[in-house]
């Protein structure tokens, strides 16, 4: 009798120990999932809050980067340019024996206002705006084609449509980056710009002909810059090359 | 068991790489192994007494336990087996 009691009373002793130690496992791990949950999100917060600040950043920096253009085109529209039309008048009423290179000079002065003029343009957001992203392209490629150094080629697919004018400039800015790339690096002769309009997204691709490039090797800022700006108006920037196979750079928009 | 689940625990709820705990296999192995170990504590610690005074109905007790615990055991299991083949999918 005495030890059917004993062996209950362990039994629910035992019982209860089992059970308490279960429970209180079950607790610890819980409290420390729920902890580790919370950590987590926190983090997750903190790095959401990193990016929107690195995008503000790169806002102020691509603002403050427009301002500066714009003042720089302004001062050559308004200052250099006006000097060197002047000069250029003046000479039309210099009278001089040495006619030749006197037509010279005027021919120079006429290039250097030309390419200033050119400049001036590419430089002003206002004008890309007012233009708009497709003729802003074309004119850049003219001054390409002008220059007798490439073969230039636009081609666009869908049914074009205005984008938000601060998505028109930054893809305009990004373009104008890959073909200056092109103009240094590539020894390109034939260069294409693709806008592709169809199926409600928007892509823009810059591909040349040129020497290309290993992708493992170490690239420079500017192309650093075009996926940032890129990123800043939720595209997604895609780059491919291969020495001896040129370059294609392309910004794909997802419903712009 | 129950130190090495404790510490395998440990390491996941101080590594920032996992981002949800209850997709992660390891999660469900060790809290599955520490559930289970915990839980027969007790009925080992006294398992000598048992044996010694042939005591049926806390063995049977102890089985229905055991049942249960083995069944946790193998949910954990099964649960991280079925992540491991998602996260595989995923990748």
């Amino acid at each position: 009798m005495h030890k059917a009691i004993e062996e209950e009373n362990l039994t629910t002793m035992i019982l209860l120990g089992s059970i308490i130690v279960v429970a209180f496992v079950g607790f610890v791990v819980l409290l420390a999932y729920l902890f580790t949950t919370r950590k987590n999100k926190l983090i997750q917060e903190k790095q959401l809050m990193k990016t929107q600040f690195e995008q503000e950043l790169l806002q102020t920096q691509l603002e403050i980067q427009e301002q500066t253009l714009k003042t720089i085109s302004e001062e050559i529209h308004d200052n250099v340019g006006q000097v060197l039309s002047l000069a250029k008048l003046n000479l039309n009423t210099f009278e001089s024996n040495s006619e030749q290179k006197l037509q010279d000079t005027k021919v120079l002065i006429s290039k250097a206002i030309n390419d200033l003029r050119d400049l001036s343009r590419s430089m002003h957001g206002d004008r890309i705006a007012e233009l708009g992203l497709q003729q802003s392209l074309a004119d850049e490629l003219q001054i390409l084609e002008n220059s007798g150094e490439f073969r230039t080629r636009m081609t666009i697919t869908g049914e074009p449509y205005k984008l938000p004018p601060q998505k028109e400039m930054v893809l305009f800015r990004i373009a104008q980056e890959a073909l200056n790339n092109v103009i240094k690096y590539s020894k390109a002769k034939n260069i294409t710009v693709t806008l592709n309009y169809a199926n409600g997204n928007f892509s823009l691709a810059v591909t040349d002909d040129g020497t290309g490039f290993d992708l493992h090797s170490k690239t420079g800022i500017g192309l650093k810059s075009m996926q940032n700006r890129a990123a800043l108006i939720g595209g997604q920037f895609n780059l491919q090359s291969a020495p001896g196979s040129g370059t294609s750079i392309t910004i794909e928009l997802p419903n712009p | 068991m129950i130190i090495f689940s404790c510490l395998g625990l440990i390491d996941l709820f101080r590594n920032d790489e996992h981002k949800t705990l209850l997709t992660n296999p390891l999660f469900w192995i060790c809290t599955g192994v520490l559930f289970f170990n915990a839980g027969e504590f007790t009925y080992l610690f006294f398992f000598d007494t048992f044996l010694q005074n042939h005591w049926d109905k806390t063995a049977k007790v102890f089985a229905s336990i055991n049942n249960k615990l083995i069944f946790v055991l193998y949910s954990c299991i099964s649960i991280a087996i079925l992540c491991t083949k998602r996260s595989k999918k995923k990748t």
